[in-house]
């Protein structure tokens, strides 16, 4: 199941990161995805908890392709979220056909309050990469822009991939140290971050 | 921001986190929206520095927390029993004592001496440990149903709760000795229960008993619980009074065999609490060595 996870759940991730839409009673509407981390990882934890239930195993007869599977799963798991306030949205089975998702779409595209977000982060990091030692940002430049693994930015290097990881963690908690700076002369993370989920559902009507 | 909650949220960014941190990060950030707020500002930054919608570091966090529920298996064992880690001093008003604890065996590993009794198969067994340690003076060990502590020497406790366990915090231990008495150890009408809230680690409870003070020689079955409210003392009377008349032979744990409707154990259907067992033989007084 380790695999399956590691194999699915980037997808899933960015279906909840970045919404999708969906018809209701012959209505459009869209969901924009999580901006809070913390509710993005609630509903993916969910999600895969309810895929790796055994009823749900034993449902899944393995032909059928499971990624639209575990879509549908997500998608109930983000309607269920808000159902309880808003009884408008109908809930497929977790148990019915998978591949039957054609009314999840996801968007690839980051919503413009996302976007906002990630321009004004983009700034903070920015000023933090800049601050870094040259060895430093070749290990990020290489593990994150270049996209390379651990283990092969350890054989570029040639260093041990505990030797990366371990940099790597102590890279982040800089990062982390660096926001808390900046943070501390200004109110704006504690401010706009916080946004509640309801303002992070946006519906257009067709 | 409590010290620990901001280590729990930077070994979480930083890729550090192990599934015993998960528990406690999870139940804090559904609590707390200002540690929510700081958790999030965070993540967007790891998010930011990877260029990716979510960052590998929330996706590790996943997989630790859907280890630390069950749904993955191959969760990190604890270490194995390799030493006695000593503890330190804990006191009351009775005296002192110095305790040794004993690391935590593999979490429900049949035969373990730290299982309760009731809890083999069961599904949360072992998710609740309880170790109690007999100090003489000449040095401390861990107690089961086949050693004894001598009237003359303290006993002291330290629990472990796995990170699995997400109900009742609140923490209740006592004893029943084969007279029927009830032995206070926490709550006492002096001291209130903690609430516990550290997950796969030993915890040492700052107290120790002396025996001479209110046990006598005979089986002492010692009885941990985490519930659903804070235990009163009437209804740890009550319980004690029940579990007194229990013979033993029931194998389920004691939080089922007091029954639903036991004040004590109220609201803890659906596993919600933890229950933890295990008994030892207070002794006679240790015989004093002839002077050489």
């Amino acid at each position: 199941m380790r695999d399956v996870y590691r194999a699915h759940v980037t997808e899933i991730a960015n279906l909840l990161r970045h919404g999708f839409s969906f018809e209701s009673a012959g209505r459009a509407h869209r969901f924009i995805g999580y901006a809070s981390a913390f509710e993005l990882q609630d509903a993916l934890h969910e999600t895969f908890r309810r895929a790796f239930e055994p009823a749900a195993r034993l449902a899944f007869d393995g032909i059928r392709p499971y990624a639209p599977y575990l879509r549908t799963i997500a998608r109930n798991v983000v309607l269920r979220t808000f159902r309880a306030g808003r009884e408008m949205f109908p809930i497929a089975d977790d148990q019915g056909a998978p591949g039957d998702d054609a009314v999840v779409l996801a968007d690839t595209q980051p919503s413009a309050e996302h976007d906002t977000m990630r321009k004004q982060m983009e700034g903070i990091v920015r000023a933090f990469l800049d601050g870094l030692a040259a060895a430093d940002r070749e290990l990020l430049m290489l593990r994150f822009v270049e996209g390379i693994s651990q283990r092969d930015v350890a054989d570029r290097l040639g260093l041990g991939r505990q030797q990366v990881r371990g940099r790597e963690a102590k890279l982040r908690q800089a990062l982390i140290d660096h926001l808390r700076e900046h943070d501390a002369g200004t109110t704006l993370g504690a401010t706009w971050i916080a946004a509640p989920l309801a303002t992070l559902i946006a519906e257009a009507l067709r | 921001m409590s010290f620990g909650r901001r280590g729990r949220i930077e070994r979480a960014l930083t890729g550090r986190a192990d599934a015993r941190d998960v528990g406690k990060l999870i139940a804090d950030l559904r609590d707390d929206p200002r540690m929510r707020a700081e958790y999030d500002r965070g993540a967007l930054a790891m998010r930011t520095l990877e260029r990716a919608a979510v960052a590998e570091v929330e996706i590790d966090l996943i997989e630790r927390w859907l280890e630390a529920d069950g749904t993955l298996d191959g969760a990190p064992e604890v270490a194995a029993p390799t030493r006695w880690l000593w503890i330190g001093v804990a006191a009351l008003a009775a005296g002192a004592a110095v305790l040794a604890l004993r690391p935590p065996t593999p979490v429900g590993e049949p035969n373990d001496g730290l299982q309760p009794r009731g809890m083999h198969g069961h599904p949360q067994a072992g998710w609740l440990g309880v170790s109690v340690l007999c100090d003489g003076g000449h040095g401390s060990h861990a107690l089961d149903e086949s050693s004894t502590c001598p009237i003359d020497a303290s006993i002291g406790f330290a629990i472990r709760i796995d990170a699995r366990h997400h109900g009742g915090e609140h923490f209740v231990l006592f004893g029943v000795d084969e007279h029927g008495e009830l032995q206070y150890y926490l709550p006492t009408p002096d001291a209130s229960a903690p609430t516990l809230v550290d997950r796969d680690r030993w915890i040492p409870l700052g107290r120790a008993v002396r025996l001479s003070v209110n046990h006598t020689p005979g089986r002492v079955r010692v009885f941990a619980g985490l519930l659903a409210h804070p235990p009163t003392l009437d209804a740890l009377e009550q319980a004690a009074a029940t579990l007194a008349r229990d013979r033993g032979d029931d194998e389920n744990p004691w939080i089922e065999r007091l029954g639903p409707g036991h004040r004590l154990v109220a609201d803890c259907a659906f596993g919600r609490c933890l229950g933890a067992e295990l008994e030892f033989r207070v002794d006679a007084a240790t015989p004093v060595e002839p002077p050489i």
